[in-house]
């Protein structure tokens, strides 16, 4: 179908390059893209995407927006505070390009759903925040023969690659065949992400996204993309498929999705919000316990803060001890393993990680609070800044 | 030298002329570097290291290293290691563990 002439004065731009055109730009018209992740790396993608004219984005998003969320998800704002990501994308592509059609997939993605979801679309794009996650979107891709553009963030650094096994690329699991163990890679709430981060990341999944669909240029396929915003400076790996990749090689064992949480020995909460509520498990306490020790003049219990020193400084708790995850193997030894210890941190993750440590090194009674600072804030002390 | 070497460094003479050709160079990249505390370090004058003895030369270093050792890919000259590689002076070898956030 031929363009409008409205859409031939906006996509102006792109039509007299010769690598677009109007052939090209009628492969964008038609072309199909689901973002996973409407967050740091799904907002300039999806925003980008559409103001180029794909015809039908897809978002993958079920969580709310939040205002720690603003300082890099530019797909949202101010006053959408608390409405789906989905839906806040909704609003801000359909301003930018009511041309393309957002289709809202409000749910996250599972190895129940994503091969329904994913079979819809002609290009993928990975802008998750969880290994699960990742695996799932990888495997799914794989099965269904779809490229899969990925890319990832951590503080101010990113990495960003085509796969795309179908095409003769490697595949996530070539890279990367084992997931790491639990609570070894802090995520950008626990480590910090420089806001313009997964701007410079998301715009180059935009780039190869496009240049798929238009098929030229070459792509970042083989390739992982190194970046270090720090030093300002790019670098390139060659990656080969792996002939014994189990998903991709030559004699897959993989044939179908598994169970990504367990693949990656987590168990996710289903529901995030109650992350803080619920009953504490056997090497846990509520934060309610923890306003009791810490409330106690014997001081029975000591309490630990695993956290930062930066996040510290952003709050901390009267009584408590600093001591940061990374540094408890050559410190634990300040603490007294006679006595109960309650292990604080931002949200329950990394405190499970020290309590076990501390139980595995003869500390009698070691116990993490559940929820952590954020679970203090919510039921403790409202005044307590969130972060 | 110097400031290509990452992404260049694959196609480098290993019989280079000159002092760097003595050198293994480490990089460490992400959360790495906050459990080593520098983003690149140089061992002059290193035998030719097997991936497991570069790993317990580490992780002796850095024994927080260790939990990291499974995920963690490494990356030799610019090219992508699999399985058991020795690594020689005068090479570039990058830890590049998988980072989730997006």
């Amino acid at each position: 179908m031929a363009l409008s002439n409205d859409e031939i004065r906006r996509y102006s731009r792109h039509l007299i390059l010769p690598q677009v055109g109007l052939a090209g730009q009628q492969k964008l018209r038609a072309a199909g893209v689901l973002v996973v992740g409407a967050g740091g790396l799904g907002s300039p993608i999806a925003l980008y995407l559409a103001a180029a004219g794909v015809g039908r984005l897809g978002l993958v998003d079920f969580d709310a927006v939040e205002l720690s969320n603003l300082q890099r998800q530019v797909l949202h704002g101010t006053p959408d505070e608390g409405r789906p990501k989905t839906a806040s994308a909704i609003d801000a592509l359909q301003r930018l390009n009511p041309h393309v059609e957002v289709i809202a997939h409000d749910t996250r993605l599972t190895a129940g759903n994503a091969m329904k979801i994913i079979a819809d679309y002609d290009v993928v794009v990975d802008g998750t925040d969880n290994f699960p996650t990742r695996y799932l979107t990888n495997d799914a891709c794989v099965l269904l023969r779809k490229p899969n553009v990925y890319g990832s963030i951590f503080r101010f650094e990113g990495q960003a690659s085509v796969f795309a096994p179908h095409l003769g690329g490697p595949c996530y699991r070539c890279l990367f065949p084992e997931p790491p163990p639990p609570g070894t890679v802090p995520t950008c709430a626990e480590g910090g992400v420089l806001g313009v981060l997964p701007g410079v990341i998301g715009c180059i999944q935009a780039t190869e996204i496009l240049k798929l669909i238009l098929g030229t240029g070459t792509p970042l396929m083989g390739r992982l993309l190194l970046y270090d915003a720090l030093d300002l400076r790019f670098r390139e790996i060659k990656v080969r498929r792996d002939p014994a990749c189990p998903i991709c090689g030559e004699s897959p064992t993989l044939t179908g999705l598994i169970d990504y949480e367990d693949f990656c020995g987590i168990k996710m909460n289903p529901n995030p919000q109650s992350a803080t509520g619920g009953n504490a498990g056997p090497t846990e306490v509520s934060v309610h316990d923890l306003r009791t020790a810490l409330n106690d003049p014997s001081a029975t219990v000591q309490v630990l803060d695993v956290r930062e020193p930066m996040e510290h400084q952003i709050v901390s708790l009267p009584g408590t001890t600093l001591i940061p995850l990374g540094e408890l193997p050559h410190r634990f030894e300040e603490l007294d393993p006679d006595r109960p210890c309650y292990v604080l941190c931002h949200h329950g993750i990394r405190s499970l990680r020290a309590a076990a440590f501390l139980a595995a090194q003869g500390f009698r009674d070691a116990r993490s609070v559940r929820g952590g600072i954020a679970a203090w804030a919510d039921e403790i002390d409202p005044s307590v800044p969130r972060y | 030298m110097g400031a290509g070497r990452g992404a260049g460094g694959a196609g480098e003479p290993r019989g280079d002329p000159g002092i760097e050709r003595l050198i293994m160079r480490i990089l460490f990249f992400a959360h790495l570097k906050n459990v080593t505390g520098q983003a690149e370090l140089e061992w002059p004058n290193s035998p030719p290291l097997k991936t497991p003895d570069l790993w317990d030369r580490l992780t002796r270093e850095w024994p927080a290293l260790a939990v990291h050792r499974q995920a963690t890919r490494l990356a030799c000259n610019g090219e992508y290691t699999m399985g058991d590689e020795v690594f020689h002076p005068g090479d570039e070898i990058a830890l590049i563990p998988p980072v989730s956030g997006g």
